[in-house]
């Protein structure tokens, strides 16, 4: 192992740095379907033709075919012998990946009846095969005949002397063929053949002790020797799982049974491409490229949090520039509410929550507010993904030669009430360290995996992870990494708290992160680690994360960024990588991540290609093909504005001209702005499904619409303050019963079209000018009309929805 | 912390308080700061020239009370050496140190010689030695006056601005925002549901935990509140302005109060009346006995009940109260229900429920009344043992 700036990652050959070490590593799984071919000619032939005679000499593997039988069998799954308390006294590995375990449990005796499991001398007698073949009773019926091939197996292990496994034996690749499956018109079934390749170079026909599992059985079913049979049109992908070894198979059926022509000429946007190259294997149509209105109201929505002011709808519409969409991108993405919606999206999957931080609800909020600000300042100033996660990954309590002195100090200068030092200058953020939720190691490496890796480690926290490669073992190592992160120093109460709002210094807890001894560790199956004592255990993990060839840290912010403008990630969930979760457009995720690298984390770079991609602009009303997809962006999906943005689009509609800039400026007073630590918990955000950001899944914040939702908009007080206290209603009633002339016809069709423009972000139809006129005609007054008028709109569906 | 440590922080706070005082006139913060680093610094003894100065310098305060040195050469020759050691001159041989907050006892105040000095002690850690820190000064007698030895102490050391401030656990803090804990209620005069502040005019205050005497300096005026956040914000919107509402106080820092954390109330109550409100009538304070009544108001978040009297169904030995049987028919407010003993039956407690309650008013200056000992719900027709009176 060689050592450098105190870290190092060794490998199996000798020393290399992390990229290096992934290519046979943690991403080797992940790529096997690209590299074949699947079954070499010294391949070991399936083990269902080598055990189905009955004169058999050689002999199981317990890790290689026992175990994985009993897992195909479904003996070791959590609702059978599996589970943590086990079935009738016999315990197994949920997922058989504790191989010394389950061979002292097969071969202990039986509680529940005579005999043992496992009887080397009379074989037969085994429990193990009496059982399965329903000899004697079995609460989990019969899953073996008596003289298949894998009853022979089984026997055949018992005969031999039901030996273990010494020290496990590496998998390096798990290779399925076909490595895609497209259905043509005739045909309905594909077998998959699955190939185990070890460390030490030998290969497996392993189809049959493989466990399989469509993503979508709406689309293809798959049994339990791989047969897939096509189930209706779409795409998904089939599972397989063998050993510690996850791979999938992409399955398509396209529309009418035949893929179309790939799409000929270049793309101006290479998004464009893999998504018409998808598009065309599944036979489907995009979408018509979406109206301006459409355009703007959404990139207005997905960019900026806000919905377009009239003015600028006005002018856009005006506009005859061919180039106006991309200048439109440009200018939303240097607006003030751009970095405001963005900050609040880094703030969900970061956890910054006023009730993580402490059961002060006060110094909560205070250091929820400078986590928003600290992260909102970068935003703005576009600084580089890799370098603001580096500012919250690398944070630290006491700066360089900072004294508990000075650090009480520096702390109690930020929450003061009278000119307070913003904290944003400060160069690093450590509340997301400090926060009471994530006090355990354990704690903080689940939500670290979560926050910057976009994976879910939960399940390997007790037993191996079913759909992914992570084991116990895994899980426990990464998490020693945390072990020396935390708070020091006890807590800030309430009266100290308001001392330090008063101007004066109160004595603040510090972030400490610091090895306590030199150790090695593996970094989640990426190798190993050294930590030198005294060292930051975190810095290897920056390391690791910056560098090119991580799988997943660039990889989940771009795909988070791109679930944002689609409402749907190219993996999905998004913070969902597994390999049993494949992307559903592997070549785009890898070329955005590549472009996203190569131009330094730019987020803005990444948030251009993709709001100007035609995928992006492509009208939500389907065609004859394409109604049904929902995953391959071939028309924009309506979803419902999330909970801050509905807040703000409310205020904004009914806000006087004058103040509409300010309305969608004023970050104090957005709820996508400093805003949204204050309101975390209203009735408003919590029915609209604004996560508490106590949670590590993506999932927390809802997106669904509810019955609680429709009611709110039509008579939730808020609604009805927005409404009563309308400056623009104010301003029209000025106008139309000040001293001047009567409202004329152009006023009313003016206040009309504006109506329109504030809520849905387009101009009203002859047929809406035509009834909104008849309204205002039998309303009390104008104001009231107009005011219903409002209400109206606010209750559509076009106004509710990104569309 | 053994003795002779700390006969030398009080020497080596004596010594410095003479230096800055002779350098500038800024004796007591000089003093106060270099006392803090010098704590600071005894409790590290591992920097070669502090230790070298910890020995001189008791070393020189034996040598002045052995009557070998007076006071003043003392003085000039720990200056001498502290300058040798920092490269500096006395004063700044000293570290500056930023503003610090500690949590200290005070274990000694009054004279020492000359000076007027007050001491506190910082409780060990992790077996550590205790430290002490020395406040010399004449305006120090001021500041503490009303801390009494024994008692634990927030004070902040250090700054620029130099001083040391303290706020002791209930107190007042000087010049700074006050931990004020009381039911205020007002009229609302206008509110920001976004900023999450609202001001009111102030009509009565009640259930106050802290400085009472603060009451008088916000009671019909208008003040601000702040820090309204979350589901309170909901409530906040509901209610209009010239409305009368009721919140719980955390701080009070001129004319702001902020909500308090624990135990919240902000809620619409009805409008202020002397007679109409859970006043206690002047015959009615100091009450102690059993009251059997008509619950008008809740506070779930506060544990409090209002009371309409309908009986006293006894009164202690030990009541003060005059003329208890006089306030039947008038409004007693309760507070203490979070106790285990009556949590339970508080939560199934509802608007309109008759009760037996125990109750007890050991403050006169405060309006509500204690529970205790019993809680029971009544029936809702009288039962004969109503009716009886106290004294």
């Amino acid at each position: 192992m060689i050592r450098a700036s105190g870290w190092r990652i060794s490998g199996g050959s000798g020393s290399r740095r992390v990229a290096g070490l992934l290519t046979v590593g943690a991403a080797v799984l992940l790529l096997v379907v690209c590299l074949g071919p699947v079954r070499a000619a010294d391949t070991l032939r399936p083990v269902s033709e080598r055990f189905a005679g009955s004169d058999i000499r050689e002999v199981p593997d317990f890790q290689k075919h026992v175990i994985p039988l009993l897992g195909r069998l479904g003996c070791n799954s959590a609702k059978c012998h599996g589970s943590f308390q086990g079935k009738g006294g016999f315990r197994l590995s949920l997922f058989g990946f504790d191989f010394a375990s389950d061979h002292a449990a097969l071969s202990a005796e039986a509680t529940s009846e005579n005999g043992t499991r496992v009887n080397r001398s009379t074989a037969a007698a085994s429990l193990v095969l009496r059982k399965p073949t329903l000899k004697t009773d079995h609460e989990g019926g019969k899953l073996l005949e008596a003289g298949s091939w894998e009853h022979r197996l089984l026997l055949r292990w018992i005969e031999a002397g039901a030996r273990g496994t010494g020290r496990s034996k590496a998998l390096v690749r798990l290779d399925a063929s076909p490595r895609e499956i497209v259905f043509g018109d005739n045909q309905s079934e594909v077998s998959l053949e699955v190939v185990a390749t070890w460390k030490d170079g030998t290969s497996e026909d392993v189809t049959g002790l493989c466990r399989f599992r469509s993503n979508d059985d709406s689309v293809v079913t798959v049994d339990s020797k791989g047969r897939s049979v096509v189930a209706g049109i779409g795409d998904t992908h089939i599972v397989v799982f063998y050993d510690n070894g996850v791979t999938a198979v992409p399955i398509m059926r396209p529309r009418g049974g035949r893929s179309l022509e790939p799409p000929g000429g270049t793309f101006a946007n290479p998004i464009d491409g893999f998504v018409a190259a998808k598009l065309a294997k599944l036979g489907l149509e995009p979408s018509l490229v979406c109206s301006d209105t459409e355009f703007l109201r959404r990139a207005n929505i997905d960019i900026t949090g806000s919905l377009p002011a009239p003015d600028e709808i006005e002018a856009f519409l005006a506009s005859k520039r061919p180039d106006k969409r991309s200048r439109k991108i440009n200018e939303l993405l240097d607006r003030p509410a751009y970095a405001a919606w963005w900050t609040n999206k880094l703030c969900d999957f970061t956890g910054c929550s006023p009730t993580a931080q402490t059961d002060v609800l006060e110094v909560g909020q205070a250091m929820a507010i400078q986590w928003y600000r600290w992260v909102h300042r970068r935003v703005a100033d576009n600084v580089g993904y890799d370098r603001l996660v580096e500012g919250i990954v690398l944070s630290e309590g006491r700066q360089g030669e900072q004294t508990a002195g000075e650090y009480s100090a520096e702390m109690s200068s930020y929450v003061r009430r009278q000119s307070p030092v913003d904290f944003s200058q400060r160069p690093t953020m450590p509340h997301y360290w400090t926060r009471n939720s994530i006090k355990e190691p354990r704690a903080k490496a689940l939500a670290f995996a979560h926050s910057f890796l976009g994976i879910q480690l939960q399940c390997a926290e007790c037993h191996k992870h079913p759909f992914d490669r992570w084991t116990q073992q895994d899980f426990t190592e990464f998490t020693r990494f945390f072990e020396g992160v935390g708070s020091r120093g006890g807590r800030v109460g309430f009266p100290q708290f308001a001392a330090a709002r008063a101007g004066n210094v109160i004595r603040w807890p510090y972030l400490v992160a610091r090895t306590a001894e030199t150790r090695e560790l593996q970094l989640l199956g990426s190798g190993k680690v050294r930590l030198e004592a005294g060292g930051d255990p975190r810095r290897p993990i920056m390391e690791w994360m910056r560098d090119p060839g991580n799988p997943w840290f660039a990889r989940a912010f771009v795909n988070r960024v791109w679930a944002s403008y689609f409402h749907k990630g190219i993996v999905d969930p998004p913070d969902a990588f597994t390999p049993a979760n494949p992307p559903s457009h592997p070549a785009l995720l890898k070329w955005l991540t590549a472009g996203f690298i190569d131009n330094r984390f730019d987020m803005k770079w990444l948030h251009r290609q993709i709001a100007g991609s035609q995928a992006y602009q492509r009208s939500w009303k389907p065609n004859a093909t394409n109604r049904r997809d929902r995953r391959n962006f071939s028309r924009a999906i309506p979803r419902r504005l999330p909970a801050e943005v509905i807040y703000d689009a409310v205020k904004q509609a009914t806000a006087s001209t004058d103040k509409l800039q300010e309305v969608r400026n004023n970050l104090q007073r957005r709820a996508t702005g400093f805003l949204s630590m204050r309101m975390a918990g209203t009735y408003a955000m919590n029915v609209f499904g604004k996560p508490s950001r106590s949670l590590n899944c993506d999932c927390e914040r809802v997106n669904q619409p509810s019955l609680l939702q429709a009611v709110f908009l039509h008579n939730d007080p808020l609604i009805r303050m927005r409404l009563d206290e309308s400056g623009w209603i104010d301003e029209v009633a000025e106008v139309s019963t000040g001293p001047g002339a009567p409202a004329t016809a152009a006023d009313r069709a003016n206040w009309i079209r504006l109506a329109w423009l504030r809520t849905v972000g387009r101009p009203p139809t002859a047929t809406e000018v035509s009834r909104a006129e008849r309204y205002l005609a039998t309303s009390r007054s104008i104001p009231d009309g107009l005011r219903d008028l409002l209400w109206a709109l606010i209750n559509t569906k076009e106004f509710v929805l990104n569309h | 912390m053994k003795p002779s440590t700390m006969l030398m922080a009080l020497a080596i706070a004596f010594l410095l308080d003479r230096v800055a005082s002779a350098d500038d006139g800024t004796r007591d913060a000089g003093a106060s700061r270099s006392a803090a680093v010098q704590t600071k610094d005894t409790a590290k003894p591992k920097r070669a020239s502090k230790v070298d100065l910890e020995k001189l310098a008791t070393q020189l305060k034996a040598a002045v009370a052995n009557g070998k040195l007076t006071e003043e050469e003392a003085v000039a020759r720990y200056r001498k050496a502290a300058a040798g050691a920092d490269g500096k001159k006395s004063t700044a041989g000293f570290q500056q140190l930023a503003p610090a907050a500690l949590v200290a006892k005070l274990t000694y105040k009054g004279k020492k010689g000359k000076d007027y000095i007050v001491v506190f002690e910082v409780p060990s850690r992790d077996g550590e030695e205790e430290s002490k820190i020395v406040f010399v000064g004449e305006r120090f007698r001021k500041q503490f006056a009303r801390t009494k030895v024994g008692v634990m102490t927030s004070i902040v050391v250090g700054g620029a601005g130099g001083g040391a401030m303290a706020m002791k656990g209930k107190g007042a803090k000087k010049g700074g925002a006050n931990t004020f804990y009381s039911i205020v209620i007002g009229r609302l005069k206008s509110k920001d549901v976004e900023l999450g502040e609202f001001t009111l005019e102030v009509d009565y205050i009640t259930a106050i935990y802290g400085d009472r005497s603060l009451k008088q300096t916000v009671l019909g005026k208008t003040v601000k509140v702040v820090g309204i956040s979350g589901a309170w914000l909901d409530t906040l919107l509901l209610i209009k302005r010239g409305e009368t509402l009721k919140f719980r106080s955390g701080t009070l820092q001129g004319t702001t109060f902020s909500l308090s954390p624990k135990a919240t109330v902000l809620e619409r109550a009805v409008p202020f009346d002397p007679a109409t409100y859970p006043v206690p009538a002047e015959s009615f304070r100091g009450f102690r006995g059993v009251v059997v009544g008509t619950i008008t108001e809740k506070s779930e978040q506060g544990y409090e009940l209002t009371l309409k009297i309908n009986s006293i169904e006894r009164s202690q030995k030990s009541s003060r109260a005059t003329n208890a049987r006089a306030s039947v028919g008038r409004l007693m407010s309760m507070r203490g229900f979070f106790d285990q003993e009556f949590r339970t039956k508080f939560g199934d407690l509802k608007i309109g429920d008759r009760i037996r309650v125990g109750a007890v008013h050991t403050d006169p200056t405060v309006d509500s009344f204690t529970v205790v000992e019993e809680l029971q719900k009544l029936s809702a027709k009288p039962d004969g043992a109503e009716g009886k009176s106290g004294k």
